[in-house]
């Protein structure tokens, strides 16, 4: 009896010895010497890992305040795993409610052989968030639908310094790019970088996620009041004066920073699609356009800082000058007969500009120019800056009369910016700043400031000096007057250019503009003003001069500088 | 052998015993018996800790999800804060309530010790700043109004008392 126990005993022991023995053989045989290894170890990696990027937030822009500028916000990609929906009906009857799509259609997805079907995407966050919600209530069996978030660039002040900023779409590869302005121009920084890494979808080999690095904050030095000012002035002066486009930029002359930039027409960085941005992007940077009188101001500053002349130094005006060939007239065809330099550049007298540019000669006249950078980029920290277009003495499409014309803005071509930057150097003492809207960087907890940079020396501090004068000399009852404003000592100067056709130059549109900085002694700021066709008058005095203006009047209360009279006593007193 | 039997009786006795076959086969069975406990005891050790390590990972998960949720409803709240701090709205809100823009000769202009002069014309301020200890003139301005607005809400120091 009992040794039949035994004998069972140890048939069971051998049963369960074979049953393990199989057990181990199947294992060493699937793990070394099968020929399904490959397809088993794949499948196993495919069910339990995911291999992916891991992709960092971009960074924050904030103007110079400190007030959000470009930010993350969420979107939702859309999607049916056809094989874990359970109640068709509650799918189908919510996602065609929420969504713009008919219930065929979405039926179709659910009927589909694959395991993952696109529905939509970009889904806004507000849909997606009736759908948590939805889900959440169990209201509604959503279950094999499927909402995965990605992140959408926002900008909370809309169209508010966009053209500075520029916007964020995904490229192909699925990343977010920044096209355009700062986004652009400073897209490695903001976007971080990204790190590739595995995510385990077993618990028992769960491990932290990897930590990109996240992109950096970039503190502008954009004000975002001065820029919301800017661009209402600009759109009122639009409407006013009934210009087909304009651009406004405002800096301070001493750093170079940026305050304020805008040109119309303008886009809507949140959706760049609907309304999308020009060509160029932005014409502060990207435009070039003959800059007419605003330019003689460089040539005014050359010849006075060459001594050849002085602002008492005498011209006698005929009305007609002939140089290289060509002969230049006065912008109203009249001559001024006995004038000095300061009535020449108050009467914006062209035969006055040029004769100064031939008493130059051209070696000094481009030395002076190229100086003051007109011909080359500034460097600006902003995306896709034009060099605009200066010829020389050399170069094959330049003749000796571009000396008469090149003196009073006609036969070069300069980006607003390029301008305001080469005009900054007179109101600041002869030193031209290099202008930027990047003040600092916030990166893994470490700020960066930008170092301000001197770009050049064009001319001595007593040259500005001079000119500052002459020109705050010649607006007072000269034709800029409406550059005035009341209270502060204004130096500037119009411009009203012709615009190049390809057989010569249109005859009725212009390009009306004015160029001016302030308080002329203690100068904070500098303002160029350009309309594109003004078609209620074509003269720059008539238009951009007034916006000017305008926009000063409001600029020195966001600024907070007093009028002269208050400053200068709040300074004695000190 | 006879001898042997006559000095030790009970030898006989012993090896019957020890090898009997019922002997030998509990001695197997014990072995294997035991084998398995120790199987059984590091199998349970390692469930044990196997469990343990996935109920770690499992909140290793949950936790991940719940910082992307977190991270992603900060950024919500982020931008609808700006939004509502935008210079657009705030200008709209503030004509709709009857403001306009202020004019260069609609303001006075006083002397204040300390103050900030250069404050465009300086490096930019940092974004969110803790306000620093340093009693200058704007400091003491802004702990003024502050108290001032603080007892016109409160009705003045006598409510509640």
């Amino acid at each position: 009896m009992l040794e039949t126990v035994f004998v069972r005993l140890r048939l069971v022991l051998i049963a369960f010895a074979a049953v393990t023995g199989l057990v181990i053989v199947q294992l060493l045989r699937v793990d070394f010497g099968s020929q399904n290894v490959t397809y088993f170890r794949a499948l196993s990696d495919e069910i339990s890992q995911l291999s992916r990027d891991f992709e960092p937030a971009r960074g924050h822009i904030y103007d110079r305040t400190g007030e959000l500028m470009a930010t993350n916000g969420v979107q939702y990609e859309l999607g049916i795993s056809p094989p874990y929906v359970v109640n068709r009906e509650d799918v189908v009857n919510t996602l065609s409610d929420l969504l713009d799509m008919s219930a065929p259609a979405i039926n179709a997805a659910i009927d589909s052989p694959d395991r993952y079907v696109l529905l939509q995407r970009p889904v806004s966050a507000a849909v997606g968030a009736k759908l948590k919600d939805l889900a959440d209530s169990e209201s509604v069996n959503l279950g094999g639908v499927d909402l995965t978030p990605f992140p959408l660039r926002t900008y909370p002040g809309g169209q508010v310094g966009a053209q500075v900023l520029g916007f964020v779409a995904y490229n192909s590869a699925g990343a977010q790019v920044g096209y355009f302005g700062v986004e652009g121009f400073y897209n490695d920084l903001l976007a971080g970088r990204s790190v590739h890494g595995i995510e385990q979808m077993v618990p028992f080999d769960v491990q932290l996620e990897p930590d990109p690095d996240q992109g950096a904050d970039l503190y502008l030095t954009i004000d975002r009041d001065i820029q919301f000012l800017v661009e209402n002035t600009l759109n009122s002066a639009m409407a006013e004066y009934g210009a087909e486009g304009g651009s406004i930029i405002v800096m301070n002359p001493r750093s170079g920073e940026i305050l304020g930039m805008a040109s119309w027409p303008n886009f809507d960085p949140n959706n760049y699609v609907t309304s999308p941005p020009t060509n160029p992007a932005n014409p502060g940077v990207s435009g070039q356009y003959e800059p007419g009188s605003t330019f003689k101001v460089l040539t005014m500053a050359a010849a006075l800082d060459a001594g050849i002349i002085t602002p008492q130094t005498p011209f006698m005006d005929s009305g007609s000058v002939e140089v290289g060939g060509i002969i230049i007239n006065n912008w109203n065809g009249g001559a001024w007969g006995p004038v000095d330099m300061q009535r020449c550049m108050q009467y914006s007298l062209n035969v006055c500009l040029a004769s100064i540019a031939t008493w130059l000669g051209p070696t000094n006249f481009y030395n002076y120019m190229l100086a003051f950078g007109i011909g080359h980029q500034t460097n600006v920290d902003l995306a896709a800056e034009t060099p605009g277009h200066l010829k020389l003495p050399g170069d094959s499409d330049w003749f000796d009369s571009d000396l008469g014309t090149n003196s009073f803005g006609q036969g070069v071509a300069v980006s607003p910016l390029q301008l305001i930057a080469a005009v900054s150097a007179i109101a600041n003492g002869g030193v031209m700043m290099q202008p930027h809207v990047l003040a600092r960087v916030t990166d893994s907890g470490a700020d960066h400031v930008t170092q301000q940079q001197v770009l050049g020396r064009p001319i001595r501090p007593e040259t500005a000096a001079t000119l500052t004068q002459m020109l705050v000399a010649s607006l007072e009852g000269g034709e800029g007057s409406q550059a005035l404003v009341p209270g502060y000592s204004i130096a500037g100067k119009t411009g009203t250019a012709q615009i190049p056709t390809p057989g010569g130059y249109d005859e009725t549109e212009t390009i009306a503009s004015f160029i001016g900085w302030g308080p002329a002694d203690d100068p904070q700021f500098i303002v160029l003003v350009k309309l594109d066709k003004p078609s209620s008058s074509i003269w720059g005095s008539e238009t951009a001069a007034p916006v000017f203006s305008q926009l000063v009047q409001r600029l020195v209360v966001l600024m907070e500088i007093p009028p002269d009279n208050v400053r200068q006593a709040l300074q004695a007193g000190n | 052998m006879i001898d042997t039997m006559r000095t030790n009786p009970t030898a006989p006795l012993l090896r019957a015993f020890r090898e009997a076959p019922w002997r030998t086969q509990t001695q197997a069975v014990a072995v294997v018996s035991i084998s398995l406990l120790v199987i059984a005891i590091i199998g349970g050790f390692y469930l044990t800790v196997a469990s343990r390590a996935a109920t770690a990972g499992r909140d290793l998960q949950r936790l991940e999800v719940q910082k992307t949720q977190l991270v992603q409803s900060n950024g919500e709240l982020l931008a609808e804060l700006a939004a509502l701090r935008s210079v657009t709205r705030l200008a709209a809100r503030a004509q709709a309530l009857g403001y306009v823009a202020a004019q260069p000769e609609q303001i006075d202009y006083l002397r204040v010790a300390e103050y900030p002069w250069t404050a465009q014309t300086s490096a930019p301020p940092r974004a969110v700043t803790p306000p620093t200890a340093a009693p200058n003139a704007l400091a003491q301005v802004a702990n003024w109004l502050a108290q001032v607005l603080q007892g016109l809400v409160l009705g003045g120091p006598g409510q509640g008392g």
